[in-house]
């Protein structure tokens, strides 16, 4: 569905945080990406996602290079985002931040992600942190991509929602045949996602890492350029 | 369809943050019921100054002067007069000529040698021209007439007096007047000494700007005493002592109802064939006209500058608060980016929001406008303050693009990051 193609990026040249990846995602699969806060693993998603611009190589979606489709139109017809800060528009009710994108009726949105109907009208900041991450999911499954990102979607959330949330984006890629692409630095979460890729020293290494490996995140590989380069 | 569908979207969210930022919104259509209100004075009070100089131009006309200058071959003729009213699409003219005689049987306002009671005690001047009303000191409301009519073209031994001079010596409609050539007052006279012309009194004017203590003027040079001739004997009376032939020996006055066409008819005339560079002076003169404009442009250009400076301390603070408020939002914006909407589509809802509020403060500000135009209007006299559709609209107008550039500027900033850069403010 997506992949790249020797995708090399990076803020400073003799920093490369990526470089020559090739790794394909298909959709109806839930994909981890591992790595260590701050190693740029957030990069990968903002390349895929059309946020920024690969300095060589390609991103194909469906075999089409999306820059040569245009990235505004690749985040409008492909991809969506889900953030582990939930980015909710805060002055607006449930139901019209999900309507922000909608191509189908928020409600079914709504209801997929499990969110009460009394809250649906409510302002979003009176929401618990799962609820606007539901919420968050909500406006990325109604908008109908094929493409989810998710950057650490369980971040700030306590484990039964953590869970929660994962059952949903498992959801949207086994029942509804999405390809959801997360990234996170927990073990457990990755654990449940059919494919991992761990980020280390520009490279994405595809496998089942042992469940060593998976408890000891801090021991990941952290990138010092990215680390180096925080704001784009 | 789809950018309607787009369009609405757009409004619906404008809306619904300009309603759920109440205090935003209340500033902001605040900051725009003020320009649009100065706007609107500004439109109300130009127009009204232009309004009250436009009638202040007809009252007061202006005029064009043409002299024969050189070594006194040139003259103008009646032709030559007729010829430039034509050349300049002049709304009246006429020509002068003056002349000084003794009076017979009547006493001149006393001046500086009737104490003396020297002959020229009876000596006047006596303004011979082919349309009275449009002599100057007629044209400028220095003299009006106040009974009778004025001397015109065909009039022939026919006269103006002062109403002063009627008064003191009984005269009125219809009497004659003898006025003579004496040698006192032509003592380069070629011929004519001893001749007498007799006019009969066909109108009597006022004198509405009074000269004050006539005592040490001479008679001639008080303006009750002056006599308003037909042209036809002042050229009688110019060939007889001068043994010139007809002329205009004062010059023409050519009259325009606009002031503004002056220069272009001075330039107009000195381009004419017939008045040759150097034999005629020709010049303009709307002084009347300038003076009495001079306290109404200040009034005008006062109000202008206070006003620019509203508007312009209105226009900083727009674009300030502007920027804040967009630097605040950007988060807003990096999740719409990241959503897929378009920069376009952003400025778009930035730009509906400040335009349905530039309509609220402007819709406000036009009955504030017209109930402020009486209060003004009667405090600075310039009159007529009052809006038309055309000043609303204009207003409407320029106030939007002014609402247009400020959301351009405040947002510019924004739309100069990537979507990479502002979306790095949520993640």
């Amino acid at each position: 569905m997506i992949q790249t193609e020797n995708l090399t990026f990076y803020y400073n040249e003799s920093k490369k945080i990526l470089e020559d990846v090739n790794i394909s995602f298909e959709k109806g699969n839930l994909y981890a990406i591992l790595g260590a806060s701050g190693c740029g693993k957030s990069t990968m998603l903002s390349l895929l996602g059309g946020l920024l611009m690969p300095k060589s190589g390609k991103i194909l979606y469906e075999g089409e290079d999306i820059t040569a489709y245009g990235l505004d139109r690749h985040r409008q017809d492909h991809v969506a985002f889900i953030f582990q800060g939930y980015n909710l528009i805060e002055y607006m009710t449930v139901e019209e931040n999900v309507a922000l994108t909608a191509k189908q009726p928020p409600e079914t949105a709504l209801q997929k992600v499990g969110l009460e109907k009394e809250l649906w009208k409510h302002n979003v900041l009176k929401l618990s942190g799962g609820q606007q991450q539901r919420v968050a999911i909500a406006r990325a499954l109604a908008s109908d991509k094929p493409i989810l990102l998710a950057d650490e979607p369980t971040g700030n959330l306590d484990e039964d929602s953590a869970q929660a949330i994962l059952n949903i984006l498992s959801k949207s890629a086994h029942d509804e045949g999405r390809c959801v692409i997360m990234v996170t630095h927990s073990m457990a979460l990755a654990a449940e996602a059919d494919e991992i890729y761990r980020y280390t020293n520009t490279k994405f290494q595809q496998g089942d890492f042992g469940p060593a490996l998976l408890t000891n995140t801090e021991n990941l590989l952290e990138n010092p350029a990215v680390q180096e380069r925080e704001s784009w | 369809m789809k950018s309607m569908r787009d369009m609405q979207k757009k409004s619906v969210r404008a809306f619904t943050y300009l309603m759920r930022r109440r205090k935003k919104t209340v500033t902001l259509a605040i900051i725009f019921l003020v320009l649009s209100f100065s706007a609107l004075c500004g439109m109300m009070i130009f127009h009204s100054v232009e309004a009250s100089l436009k009638e202040l131009r007809e009252q007061f006309y202006g005029n064009v002067a043409v002299n024969a200058v050189g070594d006194g071959s040139s003259r103008i003729t009646q032709d030559l007069g007729a010829l430039a009213a034509k050349e300049i699409n002049a709304d009246g003219w006429t020509g002068t000529t003056t002349c000084y005689l003794s009076v017979d049987d009547i006493s001149l306002i006393p001046g500086r040698f009737t104490p003396l009671d020297e002959p020229a005690m009876s000596l006047t001047r006596l303004y011979s021209c082919r349309d009275s009303s449009l002599a100057r000191d007629f044209a400028i409301g220095t003299l009006s007439l106040c009974q009778g009519r004025h001397l015109a073209a065909k009039d022939r031994k026919q006269a103006l007096i002062s109403e002063n001079l009627a008064d003191i010596n009984g005269l009125h409609i219809g009497d004659r007047i003898t006025c003579v050539v004496t040698d006192d007052i032509t003592t380069h006279a070629a011929a004519g000494l001893g001749t007498k012309y007799e006019f009969e009194i066909i109108g009597i004017y006022q004198v509405e700007n009074k000269q004050g203590d006539s005592s040490f003027r001479a008679e001639c040079d008080i303006l009750d005493n002056t006599i308003y001739v037909d042209e036809y004997t002042g050229f009688e009376i110019e060939k007889n002592i001068w043994c010139i032939p007809e002329s205009y020996t004062n010059g023409l006055t050519l009259w325009l109802k606009d002031p503004a066409q002056l220069e272009k008819a001075v330039q107009t005339l000195k381009n004419t064939q017939e008045f040759t560079e150097g034999d005629f002076h020709i010049e303009s003169n709307s002084a009347e006209y300038d003076r009495s404009a001079a306290p109404m442009r200040q009034t005008e250009q006062i109000l202008f500058v206070f006003l620019a400076f509203i508007s312009g301390i209105g226009i900083i603070f727009l674009i300030v608060m502007l920027s804040m408020w967009n630097k605040e939002r950007m988060p807003e914006i990096g999740i719409l980016l990241s959503l897929g909407y378009k920069k376009k589509d952003i400025f778009l809802q930035l730009l509906l929001e400040n335009s349905a509020l530039f309509l609220v403060g402007f819709l406000a500000a036009v009955p504030l406008a017209f109930f402020c135009s009486q209060i003004l209007g009667s405090l600075i006299s310039i009159g007529q303050l009052s809006l038309f559709p055309s000043n609303i609209l204009l207003a409407g107008i320029t106030v939007w693009i002014l609402c247009i550039l400020t959301t351009l500027l405040s947002s510019i900033h924004i739309m100069r990051k990537t979507p990479a850069e502002i979306v790095t403010t949520i993640i």
